[in-house]
Parts: C-alpha cells; sequence; structure tokens
C-alpha cells in the first residue's frame, strides 16, 4: 500500500485517445491476456442506469493506472436486492462498491417538474435517497468491509426555470446544492464511504452534451459515448484514492519549471516571471503548487543549480509567489536527481514513495523512474500553460479527508527548523527536551480523532512496532470493542501544537494486554513521547485489572530504527528470535512505565470534551 | 483513395474490434441472427464505434433498421466520411 507510481499496461499510454472501438477490443486484449503486471481489482457497480455500455471503457482505464477491472454490474435500478440479498454480490466479493442514483431516474417528475410542487418534491426526493444509500451502506457493512463510494447529484443541462435558475433561491440549483451537502454530511458519517464527485465530473466536463438522448432513450446509459472516458478516468482516480496512500511532499525543479528560462545563464532579472506571457504561465503554476501546499503538502526543491542564487530568488524575485520559507527541504546541486529525491526524503524524515517529481526536463523524468522507481513522475507537457492541469490530473494527492493536520503542515515543518535551530544552543539533549516545554495530551479515540488515527495507522513506516494496516471503518470497530483500547497522544511545545502524533492499540487478553500497534511520526523520535504512550498503555492495562503488558515487534524494510524499543523501557524478551518478529514483556507487579520528566501532561481541562457522536450507518 | 472496398474494410474493422469476431470471415450478409456477439447491448456499441469512424449520426430509428452489415454499408454509402 505504498507506492503510489502508476504502472501503466504495456503499450497503453495514460494520455491516448482511443475510440469506442479501440476501447472495445483494448478490453477485450486486457481480460483475455494473463499478466501480474496489472493489480486485480474486483468493482462493484450498483446504479440507477445501465452501466454495460461504460464498463469496457472503466476496464480500459483502470488498467492505464495499473488495475485489472473485474466488474459486476447490477441489475439497474435494484440497490436493496443487490445488497439486501446480497448472494451474487457477495459471492463476488467486491473489492470496492460504487453505488450511483440519479434522483430523476429515481423520480423524474422531482427534478424536471420542480416547481410543481414548489421544490418540495425534489426536497424530500434528497433526503430518501440520502436514507437509503445510508441504509445501503451499512447493510453491506454487514458482510463487507470494502469501501463504497456515493456518486452525488448532478444538475442537469436543462434547469427547470431556464437560465434564470440561479436567480431563484428556492430553485433547482440551490436544492440540488443543499441536497449535496446533506449527502456529504450523511457520507461522512458512514465509515468506509466518500463520495464520488459526479456532479463535479459533469460540470468539468460540461452538462450540455452529457447525456446522449438516443443512448438514453435507446440503453438508459446516461453518459454520451464522447465523455465515458472521462468518467471512467474519474472513477478510477477516486478508487485508486481509496486504495492508496497520498504522497506528502512535491517536489519541484526550478529552471522552466518554475519560471522560465535557466537561472544560471538569464540571472534573477532576466528569468520569465510576471504578469505577462511568457511569465505569467509560471505565476500561475506557482500558485497551483501553493493551493496543493496549503492542503498540507510538503513543497521540496531539486535543482542542477547554484544554491545561492536560488535562494536569493526565492527571498527577493517580485514575482515569486513560492517562498523561500515555504520550502521544507532542497537539494540544489549537480548530481543525479534520482539521488537528490532520496535525500529529500531522508531530510523530511518520509519514505521516497511518499514523493512526487514534477519536472520539465524529460531527460530528468526518466533518470529518477529509472534509478529511483518508488517516487512518482508526474508526465509534464512541453507547454508551461499546461502545467496546473498535469498537477491537477496526476491524482497522487487525492486524499479522502482534510485534516486539522493537514492545515497546520508546512508551519509544522517550518517549527521543525526553527526548532533544530533552537537546538545547537544546548550542550546536552536533555537540557534542549526540557526547555521545549513539552506538554502532551492523551485520549481515547473518538469520532473527532478517528480520521486522523487512521492516517497515523495507514502511513507511518519508520517508528511502527507492527506496521498492521486498518480501514477508518476497522478502527472505529476496534474504539467500540471493550477488550480494546485505541489510544493517541497529541504533543504542543513551546515552538507551536505538533498536533496528533502517536497512537497505540491495546487488546486486552485474559491476563495480560497486548500492544497490537504502537507507532509515533517520526518527527517526534528522540523526544520520549514513545514513554508518554507506553505509560497510557500500562495505566490502561492496570485499570483493567491485567498484570502484564506485552509487546510485539514485527520487523519491516523500514522500522528496524524501533527492534530495540521493548528492552530499552524495561521489557523483557518473551521468547527467543523469530522470524515473524519478537515478543516483550513487562511484570507490571514489579516495575512500571515511567511518564516522562520533561513532558508536562495536560490537565483536563485542556483536553477535548464530550461523547463521540453518532457515526457509521446509523440506519434506524 | 476512396471507394466502396475502402468503406466495406473499415466497417468489417469496427464490427470485428466490437464483436471480438474474425475480420476475415465477416460478409455483408452477417447480422445478430449469424453472429452471437451481435446482441442488443453490442448493437448500441457498434454504432457509437461506426458514428465514431465515419463521423455521423443516425436517427435513432435508423439505429434499429442498421440489423446487417450490407444495409450499415449501404446506409454509410448514402453519406458521410467515406475517404
Amino acid at each position: 500500500m505504498s507506492t503510489v507510481a502508476a504502472i501503466p499496461m504495456d503499450g497503453l499510454r495514460i494520455g491516448e485517445s482511443l475510440s469506442p472501438a479501440e476501447y472495445l477490443s483494448t478490453a477485450r486484449r486486457i481480460r483475455e491476456t494473463p499478466g501480474e503486471s496489472l493489480r486485480p481489482i474486483r468493482i462493484a457497480v450498483l446504479s440507477s442506469f445501465t452501466f454495460q455500455l461504460i464498463e469496457p471503457v472503466l476496464v480500459v482505464e483502470a488498467a492505464r493506472r495499473g488495475l485489472r477491472a473485474e466488474t459486476y454490474i447490477g441489475a439497474f435500478g435494484q440497490f436493496e436486492q443487490e445488497i439486501l440479498d446480497g448472494a451474487r454480490l457477495m459471492a463476488f466479493e467486491p473489492d470496492v462498491l460504487v453505488i450511483a442514483m440519479r434522483p430523476e431516474d429515481v423520480d423524474p417528475d422531482a427534478v424536471v417538474r420542480y416547481h410543481a410542487t414548489r421544490g418540495q418534491r425534489l426536497a424530500e426526493l434528497g433526503v430518501e435517497l440520502a436514507d437509503r444509500i445510508e441504509e445501503l451502506v451499512h447493510a453491506f457493512r454487514g458482510w463487507s468491509r470494502a469501501p463504497v463510494l456515493v456518486a452525488n447529484f448532478a444538475s442537469p443541462a436543462r434547469l427547470p426555470f431556464g437560465v434564470f435558475d440561479a436567480n431563484v433561491e428556492g430553485a433547482l440549483t440551490h436544492a440540488l446544492a443543499a441536497a449535496n451537502l446533506e449527502l456529504t454530511r450523511r457520507i461522512n458519517g458512514c465509515a468506509g464511504a466518500v463520495v464520488w464527485d459526479y456532479a463535479g465530473l459533469v460540470h468539468g466536463a460540461g452538462s450540455d452534451g452529457w447525456t446522449d438522448p438516443r443512448l438514453w432513450a435507446m440503453a438508459r446509459v446516461p453518459v454520451a459515448p464522447r465523455h465515458q472516458p472521462a468518467l471512467a478516468r474519474h472513477l478510477v482516480r477516486t478508487i485508486l484514492a481509496t486504495r492508496r496512500e497520498p504522497a506528502k511532499c512535491l517536489v519541484l525543479d526550478l529552471d522552466n519549471t518554475l519560471w522560465g528560462g535557466v537561472l544560471g545563464e538569464d540571472g534573477l532579472a532576466g528569468i520569465k516571471l510576471g504578469d505577462d506571457f511568457p511569465g505569467n504561465a509560471y505565476k500561475s503554476f506557482q500558485r497551483s503548487v501553493l493551493s496543493l501546499m496549503d492542503r498540507g503538502i510538503l513543497l521540496a526543491l531539486s535543482s542542477k543549480n547554484d544554491q545561492d542564487l536560488v535562494e536569493q530568488v526565492l527571498r527577493e524575485h517580485p514575482d515569486m509567489l513560492i517562498r523561500w520559507e515555504h520550502i521544507a527541504a532542497a537539494r540544489i546541486g549537480w548530481y543525479p536527481k534520482s539521488q537528490g529525491v532520496r535525500e529529500l526524503a531522508a531530510d523530511l524524515g518520509i519514505g521516497a514513495d511518499a514523493l512526487v517529481l514534477f519536472d520539465d526536463n524529460p531527460v530528468e523524468r526518466a533518470e529518477v523512474r529509472a534509478n529511483a522507481p518508488e517516487v512518482a513522475v508526474v508526465d509534464v507537457p512541453a507547454d508551461p500553460l499546461g502545467f496546473p492541469d498535469a498537477l491537477w490530473t496526476c491524482g497522487y494527492f487525492d486524499q479522502l479527508a482534510l485534516s486539522d493536520e493537514d492545515l497546520r503542515r508546512t508551519p509544522m515543518y517550518r517549527a521543525d527548523r526553527e526548532r533544530r535551530v533552537w537546538a545547537s544552543r544546548f550542550e546536552s539533549v536533555d537540557e534542549f527536551l526540557g526547555s521545549l516545554e513539552m506538554v502532551a495530551e492523551v485520549g481515547e479515540a473518538d469520532a473527532l480523532t478517528l480520521g486522523r488515527i487512521a492516517q497515523l495507522v495507514n502511513k507511518t513506516n519508520q517508528f511502527n512496532l507492527t506496521t498492521r494496516r486498518r480501514t477508518l471503518a476497522e478502527l472505529e470497530d476496534l474504539s467500540r470493542d471493550p477488550d480494546h483500547r485505541v489510544v493517541w497522544v497529541r504533543i504542543r511545545d513551546r515552538f507551536g501544537d505538533q498536533g496528533m502524533v502517536a497512537v497505540g492499540i491495546l487488546r486486552l487478553e485474559e491476563d495480560a494486554g497486548v500492544i497490537d500497534t504502537l507507532l509515533m511520526s517520526c518527527r517526534m523520535m528522540n523526544r520520549h513521547v514513545e514513554d508518554v504512550l507506553l505509560a497510557e498503555l500500562a495505566a490502561l492495562t492496570r485499570a483493567a485489572r491485567r498484570g502484564r503488558l506485552i509487546g510485539e515487534y514485527v520487523p519491516t524494510p523500514r522500522n528496524s530504527s524501533v527492534a530495540e524499543l521493548y528492552p530499552r523501557l524495561g521489557f523483557d524478551r518473551a521468547d527467543g528470535p523469530r522470524e515473524d518478529g519478537a515478543r516483550f514483556v513487562l511484570d507490571l507487579a514489579g516495575r512500571d512505565v515511567a511518564w516522562p520528566g520533561m513532558i508536562e501532561r495536560a490537565s483536563p481541562l485542556d483536553s477535548r470534551a464530550g461523547d463521540p457522536p453518532a457515526t457509521g450507518g446509523a440506519a434506524p | 483513395m476512396s471507394g466502396p472496398a475502402a468503406v466495406s474494410e473499415r466497417l468489417a474493422r469496427i464490427v470485428a474490434a466490437v464483436l471480438g469476431v474474425d475480420e476475415g470471415r465477416l460478409s455483408a450478409s452477417d447480422s445478430p441472427e449469424t453472429l452471437d456477439a451481435w446482441d442488443s447491448i453490442h448493437h448500441i456499441q457498434l454504432i457509437m464505434a461506426i458514428e465514431a469512424e465515419f463521423d455521423l449520426q443516425f436517427s435513432a430509428d435508423e439505429i434499429g433498421e442498421l440489423n446487417s452489415i450490407g444495409r450499415i454499408l449501404e446506409r454509410i454509402g448514402e453519406g458521410g466520411d467515406a475517404s
């Protein structure tokens, strides 16, 4: 679940456009050609319209992204039958379920004759569909953990109040927007379900012509052939986002990427960057890059250039939107890019597979693809006006939800830099740690914290004792299970709030508490934050009247730095060395895990209060 | 180069690609009766593929009547891009 780079099928380029006949023959070739280059995925689609004609296009677009799609197309409109009496669907064992319910298919009059009931019928339909979908997801959850994608509601091309529909507060335009907002709220409350932005897809393509009236009348297919590839690509991209971790860092080249021209030759005043063409092409690309940073993507630089000159441009050029303080790490110098990007990953404490390279130079892209294949590389077009689109369509940064931590990430990394400068003033590590004035807040998982917990569980590699990945739905189940405790730690210090940085999952067995999961953001290494978590897990084990705390270490290629964590904390080795890891035990009668002296415990008044609100397909 | 031969070859290629049959064994008399793969779904797919290939558009009424390779050839021959 790590590599973000897509592996297109041989001979099938990502951007190449195919005719309808080519889609069909290519889909057949994909189905008939066994091969290990494509990862199998079973996609079930339940829709209020005919999906069969779109299916071959989906198979081809999935293959372009490295997936071999096997599909299950439900009888149209038969949502409850397919899921509730789900023998056929169950036998298919879907890896992902798509639910696409168009309001106009369920009740055409509610949409087309919107004003017959002053919109009342549509408002009721919106609630009815949200209820139905919620129940369907809930029922599906009874037998499957697969993610569910729910299409939202697209606006029709022909609005009932014509060109002035949007001018009337009570008209369809605004009623559909309200219905979509309500749908999003409901879906966010269903574990493992996400909105598939069908409305955004139709809007992006243009609702006029989205449907071919002949295809609709003869076959109940609401998507014209020329739009089917866009639909399939959008769906595949959404599916991929549920199956892989978003990239964490965008690595940018400089010359002819962030500005036009070559800095070393043209100089600070000579590079093309400004408010007129062609400099404005680069400026608008920079703005797109910053919009990624705003939602938590780190920015890094990798360029064959002169470091001082680059720093001068990022600090002084009046038209640079990307400034030096936005950059989390930089490798400027005359060595292979593949080496530069790997060093950037090490600097940032993240895996190289969490990096995405954006470089205008095809030779550099090929070098990184060849020598650092774990790094995702954006296909950059020759024309800089196409850069924002290339960034937007690459999909590597797609993530299902936006957490508080995402919005504060760049300032947090900036604070890390300040912390390093501060650290250099101290002789001893303990003196430095004491000076940080760290405060830890510890709590158990609830609806507010599960999203961030799932993020940490699924993307922490280095400080992770067991590397057990879990979906949000699974974590939610564990958080409610009486024999489990899902515990989190938040840290703040004199440089700011670090957010939630560590998670532990404790499983209560007959006579012991077993630490199923223990992980921490590697930004917190060497700050005794893990001691806080261990102390809490020990206290919970005691409170549950279990006498021993058992820890496990499952080795992976990435987590060797924590192999000796438990012995260091006073645990005894429980058994001899085994291939699948080691177990350690701490007898709580004799010893304890002490709360670290340099970290203050947040007083209960500081902590988030309140019971977890009801979530998870709360069907009646 | 143009002419009926070129059109029929292009059509045969489309029919073969859509239905997954051998291009060389197709004849003008082939229809849903002679080709198992030519069901109602494939008929729609075939029509859409032909429209894209020859850059033309059939009316909904016509689509139902274009039920053999011969009839389709005849219809394409009447107009459209047969170069």
